[in-house]
């Protein structure tokens, strides 16, 4: 045994390259795969740690139109006793919280708080950790990883401030590291409210106001509160079937004021065992978990291949040893025994790096990768002995099929056969054209990702010194709406130009605001996005190029971008000009309508969310005098006029007893670039792997060829003898590789074209072009050569007579 | 006068260097006639085998001089000791050294496809010339896995002489034959050396050196009395 170990390290080190990037190859797998068995059940079964099995709950929210969730409370659940199925319902909200302080007042980053009701510990006391009994009116316990950033500090130490009431909530604990509350929500701090149980509604007394303006209020408050699940339990004898879609309506109340109950919203009940991801949220990580899960597939199939290739290679060029084991008196037992221990080895040393490896991705990557940050904040024991197992399986059988196939050829006795046994031919066929083809694949992904980033950065046409300031009202404050006159005015007041907006991001859901340019009701209306903006606003993004008018002077002037004219069907963009435009449901901006609007100018497209969306539709209003509740305004304008801005803000927030926040933003194209970080590191990680994918794939090749020289080495030493030249010997070798090294790129193409698509789908941007693939195709040529000219060198420089005297 | 095909003269090889260095061939002089039928005899590591590769262009002197019909081989690239080779040297080994994966006719044909100036469609024609010439033309469309040792060193023949070349070398020809089937091998030669080929065998079989006209004997590396 201890001969079989000594004498495998011999034979790693006759080949340290290789080995060392299949263990890198094999380990990876074995990494990912840890993670991806422990994230699975998470993300396929929503099913929460602390729920038991026996009781199907069903998790009901209220959608609104602008695909977020509007409250459920117990007052609304009151009316629908008409779904008797629905036992007991508790709501949890999350929200954002912003402006903490700790104790001695130092700002700590926003949290994402969930609040729960009282009697969601009550009804879970058994099976929630314990710590959660704590949580009260006043404390607040956090999550394990806030704690962390938090500097782990004791628990009585920390008090977190809500700056923006003033209300100090002292830590009551922390949840056990890993522990999730909900799956979907990040939950940094938990918190009960007693409202959360309660009436949502707004009473707006015997003054019925408006009802266009009811339904601003509504949307505001829709949104401020963004997510709100609930949790309801079946009734005895009710099936889940029983529980229907149920539409809310507005009521008026017993004395006459109107009690709002969201308009347009319906029930969406689903039954899980557990409180369920957004569907949005569920969606994006499923499609970052198969995008693990290609990689991870690659990495096997690579190194499946690598394994098989190498081992032939290497078993052929040990014949002659195997031989004299079996001259010796070995079996072939004993001859496996041998080959077992290599193999055992490599995948042993492989998954022990494999795991080394998925506690350094938990560890260090999450933090910066979402993409990362999906898998299971812990190893889980399970998911890492499966994997382990996974590995080492699929090493030792894989590793041993050459020899299996080669022994049957009776390639290791004396009286062996020169035919290829099946398996090789296959691997000979197949293997060197996967391994083109997934060369070609990482590395044209890799460039692409790579350069289109920095391209699509470039290609922005916003003027880079802009600077965006934010004037944001505290999260949990109750002070009256921004005063959009005074601002107005206030800026107007400047000796130079500061643009202002409402809204600075752009919902990525397709928006249920809906335009058209031929009337209301007509069929080819196309949903829009609005930003309202000031009349200066394209005048400070002065890079930004707009046909017609750039600051439009009337309210009911609009500007709109190339995208929403083109699908509102103008071919040239100022085909658009000077028609009128409908826009339908935009209840939460300005319009009204009835009143026409004119469009006045068309902008160049400019991403407001992501570099790598298709821009939207969208509209670019003039800011009204009043009627909005506004929350927060962005300023922007250049970075020698910042100070004298930031100061105006702090001014005025002074005189709101500081409940904003003042904001230095940043540069406009920086916070583009900010907003696709995730690309950016996606792009790193990528280029790392596909390195090693390389390095993989050069290997290989070279392998591959040396073990198909060497099987032909006899014929190319005849050819030699009987006259032939050394070019006719290279070229017959470079036929061989030119017929694998086409089909490899031929399937390496339809790949590239395959995730194209895909990529297209999910995120409605091309991700290759034909100038990358070129690029690519070149990278790929030279790694070609540069694992053919060793092999070849290698064949050439034996000496000739030496193989033909041979037996 | 009979015109010199070989000629060596102080022609030695040296394998290796520094403390691995071994000189397997020691100021070697020799000369064969055209049409001469010699053997090359000597003990197992006595450098027959060397002294073969290197007159057959496999390898090169390390000292000395080597001519081959008139070309000093000295002075030759690679590629015009390759076309030499091809055109006046044709080589039978012990072990056969047939290309399973061709046909008993690609394997005669195979000097051919080198040669440059032998047109293509004369190919098989004369690959079948050859195999006559062995008695070997009814197996031409066999693998040569499915012939027998004997029938093997005939296609091996065949391959040597299908470009009529001015020399014939045979390392160990008959060495892994048995005693009936490596007679009527023999035979073969003897019947080419009548045509007037010459033939260079190297042998250890006393037997096999007395059917030739010459008999060289080599022991480290150089001749003996
Ligand atoms: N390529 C080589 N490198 C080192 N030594 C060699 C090489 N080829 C042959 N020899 C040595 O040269 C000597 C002569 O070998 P060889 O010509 O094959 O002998 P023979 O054919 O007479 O049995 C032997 O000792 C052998 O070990
Ligand atoms: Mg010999």
């Amino acid at each position: 045994m201890l001969f079989n170990l000594r004498y495998t390290l011999r034979q790693w080190q006759k080949r340290k390259f290789q080995t060392l990037t299949l263990i890198l190859c094999l380990s990876l797998f074995c990494a990912f795969t840890a993670n991806l068995i422990a994230t699975a059940p998470a993300l396929f079964n929503d099913r929460q740690p602390w729920m038991s099995g026996s009781t199907p709950y069903i998790t009901i929210g209220l959608e609104s139109h602008s695909g977020k969730f509007n409250p459920i409370d117990k007052t609304n659940l009151d009316k629908f006793t008409q779904s008797p199925a629905i036992g007991e319902l508790m709501t949890l909200t999350n929200r954002t919280l912003r402006g903490l302080k700790d104790q001695s007042g130092v700002a700590i980053d926003d949290a994402g708080a969930v609040y729960l009701p009282p009697s969601f510990i009550d009804r879970f006391a058994d099976e929630l950790p314990p710590v959660m009994k704590k949580l009260s009116d006043t404390r607040v316990i956090l999550s394990y990883q806030y704690w962390q950033s938090l500097g782990a500090k004791p628990i009585e130490e920390l008090v977190i401030n809500a700056s923006l009431t003033g209300a100090q909530l002292p830590v009551a604990g922390v949840l056990p590291k890993g522990f999730r509350l909900f799956q979907g929500i990040v939950s940094d701090i938990v918190l009960t409210d007693q409202q959360v149980a309660s009436t949502f509604g707004i009473n707006f007394g015997a003054n019925k106001p408006p009802d266009e303006y009811v339904d601003k209020i509504i949307n505001q408050l829709v949104e401020s509160v963004a997510f709100r699940y609930g949790v309801a339990e079946l009734k005895p004898g009710y099936e889940p079937e029983d529980v229907s879609a149920i539409t809310l309506a507005k009521e008026e109340a017993s004395d006459g004021s109107v009690v709002l109950l969201s308009g347009t919203a319906s029930w969406t009940p689903k039954v899980i065992e557990g409180l369920q991801f957004h569907p949005q949220q569920r969606q994006r990580l499923i499609d970052q978990w198969q995008m693990l899960l290609g990689l991870t597939l690659g990495f096997l199939l690579i190194g499946l291949f690598n394994l098989l290739t190498s081992n032939f290679s290497e078993y052929l060029q040990r014949e002659q040893e195997f031989q004299t084991r079996k001259a010796v008196g070995a079996s072939n037992k004993d001859l496996i025994r041998q080959l077992l221990t290599e193999n055992s080895l490599l995948g042993f040393v492989s998954v022990v790096l494999g795991v080394a490896l998925s506690w350094y991705i938990l560890k260090h990557v999450e933090a910066e990768l979402v993409l990362v940050s999906l898998l299971s904040s812990e190893i889980k024991v399970t998911g890492v002995a499966l994997s382990v197992l996974l590995t080492v399986t699929v090493v030792i059988l894989v590793g041993l099929l050459p020899f299996l196939s080669l022994n049957r050829q009776a390639r290791f006795s004396r009286s062996k056969s020169n035919g290829q046994g099946r398996l090789q031919r296959w691997l000979n066929a197949g293997n060197m054209t996967v391994q083109i083809a997934l060369a070609l694949v990482a590395i044209t992904c890799s460039i692409s990702l790579w350069l289109t980033q920095e391209q699509q950065l470039e290609q922005v046409s916003v003027n880079t010194d802009i600077i965006q300031l934010s004037y944001k009202q505290g999260e949990t404050s109750s002070d009256p709406v921004i005063n959009l006159n005074e601002w107005k005015s206030k800026l107007a007041n400047q000796p130079f130009d500061v643009a202002m907006s409402v809204d600075n991001f752009i919902d990525s859901n397709p928006s249920a605001t809906q335009a058209s340019t031929e009337g209301l009701d007509s069929p080819s209306a196309i949903p829009i996005q609005i930003m309202s903006v000031s009349d200066n606003y394209f005048n400070v993004l002065e890079a930004v190029p707009v046909v017609g008018d750039r600051n439009p002077a009337e309210v009911n002037q609009v500007i709109i971008n190339e995208t929403a004219a083109r699908e509102l069907g103008f071919k040239q963009p100022k085909q658009a000009l000077q028609q009128t435009l409908f826009v339908k449901d935009a209840s939460s901006y300005q319009f009204t309508e009835d009143e026409p609007i004119i469009i006045v100018g068309v902008s160049k497209d400019l991403p407001h969310s992501s570099l790598n969306q298709n821009a939207q539709p969208m509209i670019y209003n003039l800011l009204r005098e009043s009627g909005q509740l506004l929350r927060e305004i962005y300023l922007y304008a250049q970075p020698t006029n910042v100070d004298a801005v930031v100061e105006l803000m702090q001014q005025q927030a002074a005189s709101r007893e500081n409940m904003y926040n003042v904001n230095n933003d940043g540069a406009l194209l920086q916070l583009l670039k900010q907003q696709d970080e995730e690309w950016f590191v996606l792009a790193q990680l990528l280029l790392g792997l596909t390195l090693l994918i390389c390095a993989l794939a050069a290997t290989s090749l070279y392998q591959q060829i040396v073990a198909y020289v060497i099987q032909r080495s006899r014929l190319y030493a005849v050819m030699q003898a009987v006259g032939a030249q050394v070019s006719d010997v290279a070229k017959s070798i470079s036929r061989m590789l030119a017929t694998k090294l086409l089909s490899g790129l031929i399937l390496g193409v339809i790949i590239i074209a395959a995730i194209n698509s895909w990529f297209f789908q999910q995120f409605h941007a091309e991700l290759f072009t034909v100038h990358y693939l070129v690029l690519s195709l070149v990278a790929i040529l030279l790694l070609v050569l540069l694992s053919y000219i060793p092999a070849i060198w290698r064949q050439l420089s034996l000496p000739i007579q030496r193989i033909l005297r041979d037996e | 006068m009979a015109e010199a095909l070989i000629e060596t003269s102080a022609m030695s090889k040296v394998f290796g260097s520094g403390k691995t260095q071994f000189e397997a061939l020691k100021n070697i002089d020799l000369v064969i006639n055209k049409g001469e039928f010699v053997a090359l005899e000597g003990p197992s590591g006595s450098g027959k085998s060397t002294l073969l590769s290197i007159i057959g262009l496999l390898d090169v002197q390390s000292n000395g001089e080597y001519s081959l019909a008139g070309h000093p081989v000295h002075t030759l690239s690679a590629y015009q000791r390759a076309s030499l080779r091809n055109q006046h040297v044709g080589w039978i080994f012990q072990n056969f050294n047939l290309v399973n994966d061709m046909t008993v006719l690609e394997n005669v044909m195979l000097p051919l496809r080198y040669h440059p100036s032998i047109n293509k469609h004369q190919y098989k024609e004369r690959a079948m010339k050859a195999l006559t010439q062995v008695e070997i033309a009814n197996k031409a469309d066999n693998y040569p896995t499915q012939l027998s040792g004997g029938q093997q060193q005939r296609v091996a023949i065949a391959r040597a002489l299908v470009t009529n070349p001015s020399l014939i070398l045979a390392d160990e020809p008959t060495g892994n034959l048995d005693s009936v089937t490596a007679e009527q091998i023999l035979a073969v030669l003897e019947s080419l050396h009548e045509q007037g080929s010459t033939i260079l065998i190297v042998t250890h079989d006393a037997k096999v050196a007395a059917r030739c006209k010459r008999r060289l004997q080599l022991r480290d590396g150089q001749w003996s009395a």
